[in-house]
Formats: structure tokens, C-alpha cells, sequence
């Protein structure tokens, strides 16, 4: 509750600064913002506690997921600093709608109520269509902020009405009551079901699975690259740790029906993420393709549900959001000095002039490929186990086919960084960013040799 | 105190490793060794501490590694008698080598690497000899293995040093591959591979166990590669390539007797198995008197030295599998003294030289390098194994246990040991004595060491003279205090009564001494008084000359039944199972890979209502299943 109240207060007093028009007080005012929630985030730990007529608890699960929420949330808000270096006004107010964003995204770790639930979609979703387009002047930035709106809406609608048939049938939004309500009929009725199949639409949209990833790679693309980092971190933490929250508790009693339907989800996302990023000539395509494939790798955990399943998929978001971080900001300072080139071959030959940037590069796509001594492969090895505990082997042998052929596009990235030649030049790196770049990938490898600490917690 | 902080102990070197190697461009030469000397000296402080503080054991836990289900790795580091002693040697002889470094290494131009290799190479060798578990032990082993194939190569632009180094690591690759099955089986066996949950649980164990007989087997493989015993010991007389410092360091000193330390850590497992003590003692007893063999006829000054390692590891070997492994130990410590004092010295007369390796270039030298001249002579006196130097004792040692044991394990020993004494003082009279057989150049240029490289030196020769009264024996009065320190440490062995009358040992060591005298006797008239040289390179050799000169030819054996089979199968695999079958199967995998991908992007058509389109048939879809459940 508190650390709601210091988001919000937080977000409402940039809005305000913004109208100083000083970079010297925004960014640091974010950062203390953020550092406070944080802390009082922490406090919260194994201080289980309910707020709002019992309409949201906040246990330690929703503490871990909002903690790494706001981890990831400080790391592209320092990046913003080289970012908008040369904007001159609104950057305030974008750091308040990222805000504002968190705001949402913790409303949905924590919601013990339907209600809450799509209060807090909308709330994470309606600044982040406004932060898609941020770029004003660019024609790429506002189809990208009215795709994500148009589909976004309709997803909500969705949502909303899975929310309302499954209101229909149980008389209640309370996720406990709906428990119940599914443990003691014995024949529950069809508007129900229906209502499972339209929340899982919603969800499935909210966090990029196939085949309601359509967006993904268009809205990721066209928005800020910075701006696409957050989304790609920031909803996904969110999206899952809501996702999970619901399915496990109201649904889990019936999870032998929705399980073959995520089961088809899961094929199909692995399938068309990975297909579709072997032949990707532009870095930021690729990494949403990469980002949707994580989708499908998070709902193994998800379908395994488990007593694995929960600290898998907060190791797996957090994992995920410390190699994506540094992989865009890289991406941001390359792109910057090869005129806005943001192609495999704008990497050629990173390693000689820059080997800074290219190490963390590659501890980042490692990550991500999932490979030994990086976080990422304790992701994916947590994942699969608890989806073997669940019995699903044949399931777990695909997603493992699927992380080769990953590796073999992240491979690409590597390999046009160190064995290609290429027209180098040194890129200077700004101190802050630097310094973000690279707590990202220590934390990346710490988490790697060290993954005891992050899924003990769960 | 120093208990609790017990753990910085590997973290100097570590710390002179970062500085030295990331400030290689700014700091000097000389400042560079200081740096890395310290950082190898204030381990030896702790160490003595830790030694008149500790007389049980003392496990320093630093927190917990791996925990996956009922594997439970703690990164603990174990202080006991044993670690302690290896830890002295470690440090107290790595210091004096880093010392001396200072001198002989001070003119290349990459002296700092150099310096930062050999302080990564004590933080390792540190690990491994505090490890708590068979896990640390490991990644010390790996470390230590590293960084002796960085050192033997560090000269690097020489193609033959670079392949002694790659020779080096193979043949440890094999012998690690023993151990690491060791580790797997044990982790099988007894669900640990931690120290303190192994030992206890071995102590239930019939003896003659056919599980701990392999796992012991396993680990002896790794021993032999690391400790270069038959058959894995080719690597080590190439590995003196490198430095002579690291040669007295890792190839004499420290690294070669991990493999001894190792079987000395797990003497409860060993004295379980018969067999494999058996084998042991086969194996050193062979590896022993076989080097010191080839030793007779060489005429490099490190080749020989390097056949005598691996002739003394050969006795511990022997002393492990005789299972006597504090005497093993002991062996261990005098060998650190007076093998590294005998590297050190023919570092110096090397320098001396301007690099010149073969003994029949040199000659008449102790007027011209006294200090060196004396230190060396205690060193080869110790090694020859004549009292009161340090050498008699852990050799006479071991031998008395050998002859406890059967009799002729003692005279096969004693043969070894003849060989032994007579090449090394053929060596010591072919180098210090008769006439400079030099080029006049050199003999101009021939001086003394500086002070920084003798006075390791003297240190050295100290400690190999009296070195041998730490195990003074009962038979004079002696307390064996060495081994009576180790009793913690050592559940294996056996502390009972002598084996052997005392008037038994007597008549064997006066009659060891009596024929060694004699052997130093010959050799001083073949090589001083009639003055022979080794016939050089051009002349033919015959007979069994041939085959002792030749290394038995050991080298080209390997090299025609493992490398050119090995060779072969690469290239027919690489042309044909490679190129034709896996790159088919690959490729093709990779295309289909890539025509589905484009068809897939072509979904991604960047329309908004086709996407809508698909989502409501998705929808759909799945409305489908429900009426169908």
C-alpha cells in the first residue's frame, strides 16, 4: 500500500518538475522515486498484508515480482539519461507515465480481485500506448503507439468480458470465492468456461503468446528503443506474475481443461518466435521475436503448475529482464552512431574497437540463449524441471529443441560482433549508462553462479 | 582469530594477480615481483599462525555453493595438520621462488604477466590444498593445471614450448578425466563429496569394497597424470620449457605433488583398497627406478633434474601405497626443499650462461659461482640421500617401510637410488668441476647471481640440510614429530609399533650409506678424475646406451600408437562423417529451419485487421475445443 502511495506520489511530482524543464532535478527525482518504492517494497517482505476492502493482498510473491519490477524499471530510467540527452521537453512527463506503468503492473501482482485485475491492465497499458508513440515526429513511432492502442483495446474488451462471464456464472470477482465456487459445483456451467477462454486471450495478448503475439514485433519495432526495453521487461514481469497469480488459484482446480489449450499456445509460440527470428536482419525485430520465443518458455511454467512453478518464473522474468536491458541499450548506442542503422551488420566487427560493449552484449544474448554460467540458463533449467515434474516430457523436449534453434540467432549476433570485420570506430560510452550496462551483466552472471538466492525466495 | 579469517588466505594472491595483470602496462618490472612476492608472503604469516594455533581440524565455512535436491556443496575451506603443512610448503617455497624471480626474470619484457601467472597459480594451488570438498579440490587441480600450461608456454613464440605446454595439458586432460569420474562415482556412492560426510561414512566400509576400490582406481588416474607417473609422466621433462623458476615452482616444488596430496587426503578410501594400494606401489615403485634411469644418460641440466622429479614422486608413490603417507608427505616437503634449491641453481648457472642448457657446455664452475657451487652441492647430497641432509631421512623412510613391507621392494628401491646418486653427481662434477667447456664468449660473461636470487638460495639450502629433523627418527632418539602432527589428518595410516627391528633398520641404512658413498666415489673418478664428457649428438649409440639415451623411445611409442592412430581417425571423420553425414543433416535441418521462418514472417504482414482477423479465429478456435470436451 504504501509503496502504491509512493509510486503514484512519485509520478504525479515529475509531472510537476516537468514544468521546470531541468534534467539536472527529473532524472534524479525517478531515481529517488524509485529507490524509495523499492525500499518500502522490502519492508513489505514477510509482512503479509491486504489493502482495499481486501481487494488486493500483498504477500511475498507480489513483494519479489514488484521489487524486480522496479529493478528493471531504475535500469532503463538511467539508460533514459544518454536517451533524451538531446530532447528538450516531455521527458518528465515520460518518466511519470513509466511510472505510472509500474503503478499498474504492481496493481496486478497483487490483486485478489477481478476487478483490481483489469484496473490494472488499463493502468499499465494506457501510458505505455501513449509512451509507444513518444516519438512524435516519427511516422514508424505513432503507428506503433495506434497499433498497440487499437489491438490493445480490443484485447481488453476481451478480457473484460471473460471477467464478466466468469462473474456470470460464480456471482463473484473475489478469486478465493471463485475457487470455491469451481471446488463446489459439479456441473460447472458453459458462460464459465467461456470466461476462462477469454481471460486466457487477454493474458496471452498482455504477454505476447502466440496467436495473439501479432503486435509484438510491429509495436516493438516502430516504438523507442528504450521505451521498447521497458516494455519488453517491465509488462512481461508483470504480465506473467499476474497470469500466474489467477491460474493458480481461482483456475487450478480445472486446470485439465485449460492446460491442453496453453499446452497448443506454447507449440505455437515456440514455433513461430523462433522460425521467424532466424531470418531477421534488424536487431530490435529480433529481440521482440527473441521475446516472444521467453514468452512461450514462461508458460511452461505456468502449465507446470507446480510448487517449482512460482519462483522458476520470477528467476526466469528476472533473468530475462537483466539480459534484455543491456541488450537494447547496446543496441541504442550502436544504432545512434551507425545512423539509425540497427541491422546484424551495424554489429560487424563490434569486439575490436569496443569490447566493453560487445562483452556485455554477448553475456546478455548468452543469457538469453541460455547458456551456462549466465542467469538465463538457470531460467530455462528451473522452467524445464518443473515442467518435468508435471509430466510434461514431451512438451519440455520441444521447448529444449526450440532453445537450440534460439541459439542459433543469438549465435548470429555474436558472430557478426567478433569474426566479422566491419567499419570500427570507438563509441564513447556515457558514464551512467556504463555503469547500468555493466551491474546488469555482473548481476547477470552473479545470478548464473549464485541462482540459489533468486529462487529460494519463491 | 586467524581461524576466522583463514579464508583471505588464497585471496593475496588472487589480489597480486588482478594488480600485476591489469596494471602490466603501468607498473615496472621490479615493482611488479615485489607486489606478487608480497602477496605470497603474508599467506605464509597466516599459515604459520594458523600452524601453532590449529592441532585438530578446522573447517572455515564461506557460504553454501550448490544445493540441486539432495546434492548439498558447501564452499568451505578444511585447516588441518595436512593443509597446514602443504600450505607452509606452498607458500614458504613460492615465496622464495617469487623472490628469486625477481632477478631471473627481471630483464623480459614480460615479466609482469609472468609474475601475475605465478601468483594465479598459488591463489589456485591454494584451493586446492584448502578445499573442503573433492569439488574445490577440483577446481584448484584445473587452476594449478592452467596455469602450467600458461607458464610452460609463456615464451610463446617458440613452436616447440608451445606444444610441451599443449603436451602438458593433454596428458593432465587424461588423468583429470579419472578424477572427475572419481568425484561422479563418489557423489553416487555416498551422496557427498564433501570431506567431513565421505571419511565417516567410508569408515563403515569393508575393506576390499569394490565401490571405493574404483573410486580409489579413479583418483589414482588423476594422480598419475598430475604427478607424472607411469604412464602418463612424458609430459613433464618437456614441460621444462618453460621459465626455470616455474619449473622449480609447479614442475618440482608444488603442482606434481597434488596428485600425492590428494591420495594422502583420502588415505581412509586407500587404506580401504587393497588393490589399488597395490597398484600404487607397483606403479612408483616402477615410475622410480625407470626415470632414474633415463636420468644416467641425459645431458641437459633440466632434463635430468626433471627425470629425478619424476623418479622421487615415484618413492611417495610408493610411500602412499605402502601406506605410509605421512613418510609420503615428508618426502614431499624435503623433495620442495632441495629440488627446488637444485632447479634455482641451475636457473643460476643457466644465467650465468646466457641461457646455456647442456652439461657438456659447461664445467669448472664452482670457483667462478661459489655460492651456487655450495648450494648446490648440499642440495645433491640431500637428494642423494646421504645424513644428515634432509633427503636421508624421508627417503630412508620410506625405504625401511618398503623393506617392512617385502625386502625386495627395499633392494628394487635401493637400485633406484643408486641411479639416483650417480647422475646427479655426474651432473654436479660435469657442471662444477674440471675445465670450462664453454665458448670463450660465455666464459667471459660467466658471474655470480645478484643477491636477490642467492640469498632464495641460501634459504633453500638451510632448509634442505635441516629439514630432515622435523621427522627425526625414534631409531636415534627422535620424536617423528612430522608424522605425529599429521596423525589428525591421516585416518588411514597406521600408528602402531616399528615394523622392523631396530638393528634391522641400522644395518640398512649404514649399508645404503656405505654403497652410496661408494657410487659418489666412482662417479667423482669417472667425471673428475679422468674427466669424461658425454659423447655428443653426432655419435652413435648402441645397445642399451641407445635405448636409456633415447628415453626408451617411450615418446615415439605414444606418438606412433596414439597420436598418428588418433591423427588419422580425425582426418576420416572430419572429411567424411563430418563434411558428408552431419554437415547433410545440419544443413538441410537448417534450410527447412529457413523456409519455414518464411513463412512464417509472411503472417507478419503489419496489417492490423488480418492480426485482429487471426485473433477472433483463434477465439474461435477454442470454443471449438470447449463444445468438444
Amino acid at each position: 500500500m504504501a509503496a502504491l502511495i509512493s509510486i503514484a506520489v512519485f509520478g504525479i511530482a515529475l509531472l510537476y518538475i516537468e514544468l521546470t524543464n531541468s534534467k539536472k532535478i527529473q532524472l534524479p527525482l525517478a531515481v529517488v522515486g524509485l529507490l524509495v518504492t523499492l525500499g518500502l517494497t522490502v519492508m513489505q517482505w514477510n509482512h503479509p498484508s491486504s489493502s482495499f476492502n481486501n481487494m488486493a493482498v500483498t504477500d511475498n510473491y507480489s513483494v519479489a515480482f514488484n521489487a524486480s519490477i522496479l529493478l528493471s524499471t531504475m535500469f532503463v530510467v538511467l539508460l533514459s539519461a544518454y536517451y533524451y540527452e538531446d530532447v528538450k521537453q516531455h521527458v518528465a512527463e515520460i518518466m511519470a507515465l513509466m511510472l505510472f506503468t509500474v503503478f499498474g503492473a504492481f496493481l496486478i501482482t497483487s490483486f485478489s480481485n477481478m476487478i483490481m485485475l483489469f484496473l490494472g491492465i488499463e493502468t499499465l497499458s494506457i501510458p505505455l500506448y501513449v509512451l509507444a508513440g513518444s516519438k512524435k515526429f516519427s511516422l514508424r513511432s505513432n503507428e506503433a503507439s495506434f497499433k498497440y492502442f487499437l489491438m490493445g483495446a480490443f484485447a481488453s474488451a476481451i478480457l473484460l468480458l471473460g471477467i464478466t462471464l466468469v462473474y456470470g456464472a460464480s456471482a463473484t470477482f473475489q478469486l478465493s470465492a471463485i475457487s470455491d465456487y469451481v471446488n463446489n459445483t459439479k456441473q460447472l456451467p458453459g458462460i464459465f468456461y467461456m470466461g476462462i477462454i477469454l481471460i486466457l486471450v487477454g493474458f496471452s495478448f498482455k504477454v505476447a503468446a502466440a496467436p495473439f503475439h501479432f503486435w509484438t514485433p510491429d509495436v516493438y519495432e516502430g516504438s523507442p528503443t528504450l521505451i521498447t526495453a521497458f516494455m519488453a521487461t517491465v509488462v512481461k514481469i508483470a504480465g506473467f506474475a499476474a497470469f500466474y497469480r489467477l491460474f493458480s488459484s481461482a483456475f487450478s482446480s480445472i486446470a485439465t481443461f485449460w492446460e491442453p489449450l496453453l499446452w497448443g499456445m506454447i507449440i505455437l509460440t515456440l514455433l513461430i518466435s523462433n522460425f521467424a527470428a532466424l531470418l531477421q536482419k534488424g536487431v530490435k525485430r529480433l529481440l521482440a521475436y527473441s521475446s516472444i520465443s521467453h514468452a512461450g518458455f514462461l508458460l511452461l511454467g505456468i502449465i507446470a503448475l507446480n510448487k517449482l512453478s512460482a519462483g522458476g518464473i520470477f528467476y526466469y522474468t528476472l533473468a530475462y529482464s537483466l539480459a534484455t536491458i543491456p541488450a537494447f541499450g547496446v543496441l541504442i548506442l550502436v544504432k545512434n552512431h551507425r545512423n539509425s542503422d540497427d541491422s546484424i551488420d551495424a554489429f560487424n566487427g563490434l569486439a575490436k574497437k569496443n569490447p566493453l560493449l560487445a562483452i556485455v552484449m554477448s553475456v546478455a544474448l548468452l543469457s538469453m540463449a541460455g547458456i551456462p554460467i549466465t542467469a538465463g540458463f538457470f531460467a530455462k533449467y528451473y522452467i524445464f524441471v518443473a515442467a518435468i515434474d508435471s509430466g510434461y516430457i514431451l512438451l519440455t523436449i520441444f521447448a529444449v529443441l526450440a532453445a537450440v534453434l534460439g541459439v542459433f540467432y543469438y549465435f548470429r549476433l555474436l558472430n557478426a560482433m567478433f569474426l566479422k570485420e566491419g567499419e570500427a570506430e570507438k563509441i564513447k560510452i556515457p558514464v551512467v549508462f556504463g555503469i547500468s550496462l555493466l551491474i546488469t551483466t555482473i548481476l547477470t552472471l552473479a545470478m548464473g553462479v549464485f541462482p540459489d538466492y533468486i529462487i529460494k525466495l519463491l | 582469530m586467524i581461524q576466522k579469517i583463514a579464508w583471505m588466505i588464497p585471496l593475496f594472491p588472487l589480489l597480486g594477480f588482478i594488480i600485476n595483470s591489469f596494471g602490466r602496462k603501468i607498473i615496472s618490472r621490479n615493482m611488479s615481483g615485489i607486489i606478487a612476492s608480497l602477496m605470497v608472503f603474508i599467506p605464509l604469516i597466516f599459515a604459520f599462525d594458523l600452524f601453532f594455533s590449529v592441532t585438530d581440524k578446522v573447517t572455515v565455512h564461506l557460504f553454501n555453493w550448490i544445493s540441486a535436491g539432495v546434492i548439498n556443496i558447501p564452499f568451505e575451506f578444511l585447516i588441518d595438520p595436512l593443509s597446514i603443512t602443504m600450505m607452509l610448503v606452498v607458500t614458504g617455497v613460492g615465496f622464495l621462488i617469487h623472490v628469486y624471480s625477481i632477478g631471473y626474470m627481471g630483464h623480459d619484457e614480460h615479466a609482469n604477466t609472468f609474475f601475475a601467472y605465478l601468483n594465479l597459480f598459488i591463489f589456485f594451488m591454494l584451493l586446492l590444498v584448502m578445499g573442503a570438498n573433492y569439488l574445490i579440490l577440483f577446481i584448484g587441480w584445473e587452476g594449478v593445471g592452467l596455469c602450467s600450461y600458461l607458464l610452460i608456454g609463456f615464451w610463446y613464440k617458440n613452436t616447440e614450448y608451445n606444444n610441451a605446454a599443449r603436451k602438458a595439458f593433454v596428458m593432465n586432460r587424461i588423468g583429470d578425466l579419472g578424477f572427475l569420474l572419481g568425484i561422479i562415482l563418489m557423489l553416487f556412492a555416498f551422496g557427498s563429496v564433501n570431506f567431513k560426510d565421505v571419511f565417516p561414512a567410508a569408515g563403515s566400509v569393508q575393506s576390499g569394497n569394490v565401490t571405493v576400490t574404483i573410486i580409489t582406481l579413479l583418483l589414482m588416474i588423476g594422480a598419475l597424470g598430475k604427478s607424472a607417473q607411469i604412464p602418463l609422466y612424458t609430459w613433464l621433462p618437456d614441460a621444462m620449457a618453460g621459465p626455470t623458476p616455474v619449473s622449480a615452482l609447479i614442475h618440482a616444488a608444488t603442482m606434481v605433488t597434488a596428485g600425492i596430496y590428494m591420495i594422502a587426503r583420502s588415505s581412509i578410501l586407500y587404506s580401504l583398497a587393497p588393490i589399488t594400494s597395490g597398484v600404487i606401489v607397483v606403479i612408483g615403485l616402477a615410475t622410480a627406478v625407470f626415470a632414474a634411469s633415463i636420468g644416467l644418460l641425459q645431458n641437459d641440466i633440466k632434463k635430468v633434474l626433471a627425470y629425478s622429479t619424476v623418479s622421487q614422486l615415484g618413492y611417495m608413490f610408493l610411500a602412499l601405497g605402502l601406506g605410509a603417507y605421512s613418510s609420503a608427505m615428508f618426502h614431499v616437503t624435503t623433495h620442495a626443499f632441495f629440488k627446488a634449491l637444485l632447479f634455482l641453481g641451475a636457473g643460476s648457472v643457466m644465467h650465468a650462461l646466457n641461457n646455456g642448457q647442456d652439461i657438456r657446455g659447461m664445467g669448472g664452475l664452482r670457483k667462478k659461482l661459489p655460492i651456487t657451487f655450495i648450494t648446490f652441492l648440499i642440495a645433491t647430497l640431500a637428494i642423494s640421500g646421504i645424513p644428515p641432509f634432509s633427503g636421508f631421512f624421508s627417503k630412508d623412510e620410506i625405504l625401511a617401510k618398503a623393506f617392512a613391507s617385502n625386502p625386495s621392494l627395499w633392494v628394487v628401491g635401493m637400485i633406484g637410488a643408486l641411479f639416483t646418486c650417480f647422475y646427479m653427481f655426474r651432473l654436479f662434477y660435469l657442471v662444477f668441476y674440471g675445465k670450462f667447456r664453454g665458448t670463450s664468449e660465455q666464459e667471459a660473461h660467466v658471474h655470480e647471481s645478484p643477491l636477490v636470487m642467492t640469498i632464495p638460495l641460501i634459504v633453500l639450502a638451510v632448509l634442505a640440510f635441516l629439514g630432515g629433523f622435523l621427522n627425526f627418527p625414534a631409531i636415534f632418539g627422535g620424536k617423528e614429530s612430522f608424522a605425529e602432527y599429521l596423525k589428525p589428518s591421516l585416518a588411514g595410516q597406521y600408528y602402531g609399533k616399528e615394523l622392523i627391528p631396530h638393528q634391522t633398520e641400522l644395518l640398512l641404512m649404514a649399508s645404503s650409506v656405505i654403497i652410496l658413498l661408494a657410487v659418489i666415489f666412482i662417479a667423482w673418478q669417472v667425471f673428475v678424475k679422468r674427466g669424461t664428457v658425454p659423447a655428443d649428438e653426432t655419435t652413435e649409440r648402441k645397445g642399451l646406451v641407445k635405448l636409456v639415451y633415447n628415453k626408451y623411445f617411450i615418446d615415439e611409442l605414444y606418438n606412433s600408437i596414439f597420436v598418428k592412430p588418433y591423427n588419422f581417425l580425425s582426418e576420416k571423420v572430419f572429411s567424411w562423417i563430418d563434411r558428408v553425414v552431419i554437415d547433410g543433416i545440419v544443413n538441410s535441418f537448417g534450410e527447412i529451419s529457413i523456409i519455414c521462418g518464411r513463412s512464417v514472417r509472411k503472417l507478419q504482414n503489419g496489417n492490423t485487421s488480418f492480426y485482429l482477423f487471426v485473433m477472433a479465429w483463434a477465439i474461435v478456435a477454442m470454443f471449438i475445443y470447449l463444445m468438444l470436451v
